[in-house]
């Protein structure tokens, strides 16, 4: 192990983070740019991600370094159940408060690693689930801007969605 | 800082996709700004295709939809689903079950027999600006992936009267009623009606059965009907039916030995001039029909105003622009099949054979097994003039009632392809290797060639010869 290539890695607020060349390259931006320019051995700056975060991103890549690629082909993004179920590690390394739940999405995102991303959707997906409008809106601090006809008109749109 | 109402839109959507169709529209509820961001992918994915079924209920909230002015934009593919309260005696749960369900079957007796169903239909049609396709299938899609693996996407309406009745609506079959062909002629003959009326024009009739196929008389549009309905079927493109030889027995009577064992579909497809894309499945256990039909079809057209048209016996059609034909559910010889073929050769690109039992003519001695008759047929494809073929796909053969499958090896016990298909420009290479690779199968009962075939629920839509369903993304997907 101790022999593998690190590459470093820079936070939007210049803190750097050595790590395997493995773990970074679950970013599939730093991979792609690694195999792009090479490792000259510099900080690479990540000018959209801060150290807590970042610090959390590599956590979540050093845990899952070993993972199979994903297979990021169309068919199977369609054939994917829509299931939201998260293994155990993922559930607790997403037990974070909500600003940093967001972050990490957003970072993942930024960052290209999608079953990183998709563990961060899925969390919010559950929050979302099972609760009224009104309890979704107090979970993540949305105003109700709708008049009572525009609320009529939304429930009438997706009762003709249900399966009903 | 970020928060579910400043993610990129992407990602809310992304978020979107894990939720069930109840809580998605929750989600909708909770303010404009989230419901303004989830509002195209929520018309696209629900309200492209929608399938609705002969209640009153069903077409209303059709007619709602229609009248919505953003969300009638979206819809592109309307269904009606043949689901009917067919009249059989049932034990209900109490007495307000058996009420509703009572109800339900008196009010769709009258919603039918009163015409109030074309009605409905027609405004809803009127206003449904991008209409392109007009279907009639008796099966749910079932690829509703959003609300778990057993969901599926029902015609509206038919859940509440499960869950207010306790029994589940059926779809139109043999089993429940004696009158399910009128029934089907009913559905198809409305549903062209109400496009007439409607002044809409779509370019694609699909009609998917696999419980009992379309009666002939179905496709009659008496002369008092044609100058509304002709348009409708000059501007045709696709037609994909599953149709059946029909028992017209006042005809058998009154008419003499010229009149031509279902005529009408004939007829019908005398004025789809413009089509495309014709697929046909027939019934395999009526060969009878499907060679008179298709001896038909394969005899050249007779030029317009050379025969007087005589209603029982249309002439032959040229369809001059058919590129796809796909032909299924056949026990047919193959003389008369490749005379079809022939004749559509110059414009033909895409031919599909499925669900097909090829037979010898009874004069031929060799068993099954020794018969080349599938390698002869698949030889006098590839050397039929003018015939360019850019797909070709065959599926589930038979010959003489054995199984005809492809080895992918050169062993003995290799396992074998029960389908092939082939899209590009070397058709010969691809045929001859089909020629090679036929394996017939140990005779098997050619009754029970729905359970031994491979078709299993996963293979439901190989019935329908094509994964029709494709082009849905997430809607369908199916």
């Amino acid at each position: 192990m101790s022999s593998e290539e690190t590459i470093i890695l820079q936070s939007s607020d210049e803190v750097n983070f050595t790590v395997e060349r493995s773990v970074a390259e679950r970013s599939m931006l730093i991979k792609h740019l690694l195999e792009d320019l090479g490792n000259s051995g510099e900080p690479i700056p990540i000018p959209n991600v801060n150290e807590p975060v970042l610090n959390k991103v590599i956590e979540w890549s050093v845990h899952h370094k070993n993972d199979p690629p994903s297979t990021d082909d169309n068919d199977s993004e369609n054939n994917r159940r829509r299931t939201t179920d998260i293994d155990e590690w993922d559930q607790k390394f997403m037990q974070v408060d909500q600003e940093m739940l967001f972050e990490i999405i957003l970072a993942a995102n930024y960052l290209d690693i999608k079953p990183l991303l998709d563990v961060g959707c899925k969390t919010v997906a559950n929050m979302i689930k099972g609760k009224s409008p009104e309890e979704i809106r107090k979970t993540f601090n949305i105003q109700n801007d709708f008049t009572p006809e525009e609320e009529d008109q939304i429930r009438r749109e997706n009762e003709w969605a249900e399966d009903r | 800082m970020p928060s579910l109402l400043t993610l990129p839109l992407e990602l809310l959507v992304a978020i979107s996709t894990y939720l069930s169709t109840k809580d998605l529209g929750f989600l909708r509820l909770t303010c404009k700004r989230v419901e303004k961001s989830l509002y195209s992918w929520f018309a696209e994915e629900f309200f492209t295709k929608k399938q609705f079924m002969l209640t009153h209920k069903s077409l209303q909230t059709l007619i709602d939809i229609s009248r919505h002015e953003s969300l009638s934009k979206h819809v592109t593919h309307v269904i009606l689903a043949t689901n009917i309260y067919p009249a059989v005696l049932y034990t209900f749960r109490d007495a307000d079950a058996a009420a509703s369900w009572t109800q339900g079957f008196y009010d769709q007796q009258a919603l039918m027999s009163t015409g109030y169903d074309q009605d409905m239909l027609t405004e809803a049609f009127e206003k449904l600006d991008n209409l392109q396709v007009v279907g009639i299938r008796d099966f749910n899609s079932n690829n509703r992936r959003r609300d778990g693996t057993n969901a599926s996407w029902s015609s509206w309406g038919a859940p509440t009267v499960l869950q207010e009745t306790g029994i589940e609506l059926q779809f139109a079959s043999d089993r429940f009623s004696n009158t399910t062909t009128s029934f089907l002629a009913h559905i198809f003959q409305t549903l062209i009606c109400a496009l007439a009326r409607a002044g809409r024009k779509p370019p694609n009739i699909e009609v998917f059965l696999r419980k009992e196929l379309l009666p002939d008389i179905a496709f009659h549009f008496p002369s008092f009907l044609t100058p509304s309905v002709t348009p409708i079927l000059q501007n045709l493109e696709t037609l994909l039916i599953s149709t059946d030889r029909i028992p017209t027995h006042a005809l058998r009577h009154g008419i003499g030995a010229d009149g031509k064992d279902g005529p009408f579909l004939r007829q019908f497809l005398g004025q789809t001039h413009n089509l495309r894309h014709l697929r046909i499945n027939f019934n395999k256990f009526a060969r009878l029909h499907t060679d008179s039909f298709l001896e038909w079809l394969g005899q050249p057209a007779v030029a317009t105003g050379a025969a007087p048209i005589r209603i029982l016996d249309p002439p032959p059609i040229a369809l001059t622009n058919l590129e796809q034909l796909e032909l299924g559910q056949m026990t047919v010889g193959p003389v008369c099949l490749l005379r079809v073929i022939d004749k559509f050769a110059s414009t033909l690109k895409d031919f599909c054979l499925w669900r097909t039992n090829l037979v010898n003519h009874p004069d031929d001695a060799r068993s099954a097994a020794k018969s080349t008759i599938t390698a002869d047929f698949l030889k006098s494809l590839s050397c039929m003039r003018q015939l360019v073929l850019t797909h070709f796909k065959l599926g589930f053969l038979q010959q003489d009632g054995h199984f005809t499958n492809f080895k992918t090896q050169d062993l003995k016990d290799a396992p074998c392809d029960k389908t092939r298909e082939y899209t590009g420009e070397k058709m010969g290479h691809f045929i001859q290797e089909l020629i090679n690779d036929i394996v017939i199968d140990e005779p098997r009962s050619y009754y029970s060639d729905h359970s031994d075939d491979g078709s299993n629920d996963d293979d439901n839509e190989d019935l329908e010869m094509l994964d029709e369903e494709g082009g849905d993304s997430e809607n369908d997907d199916e």
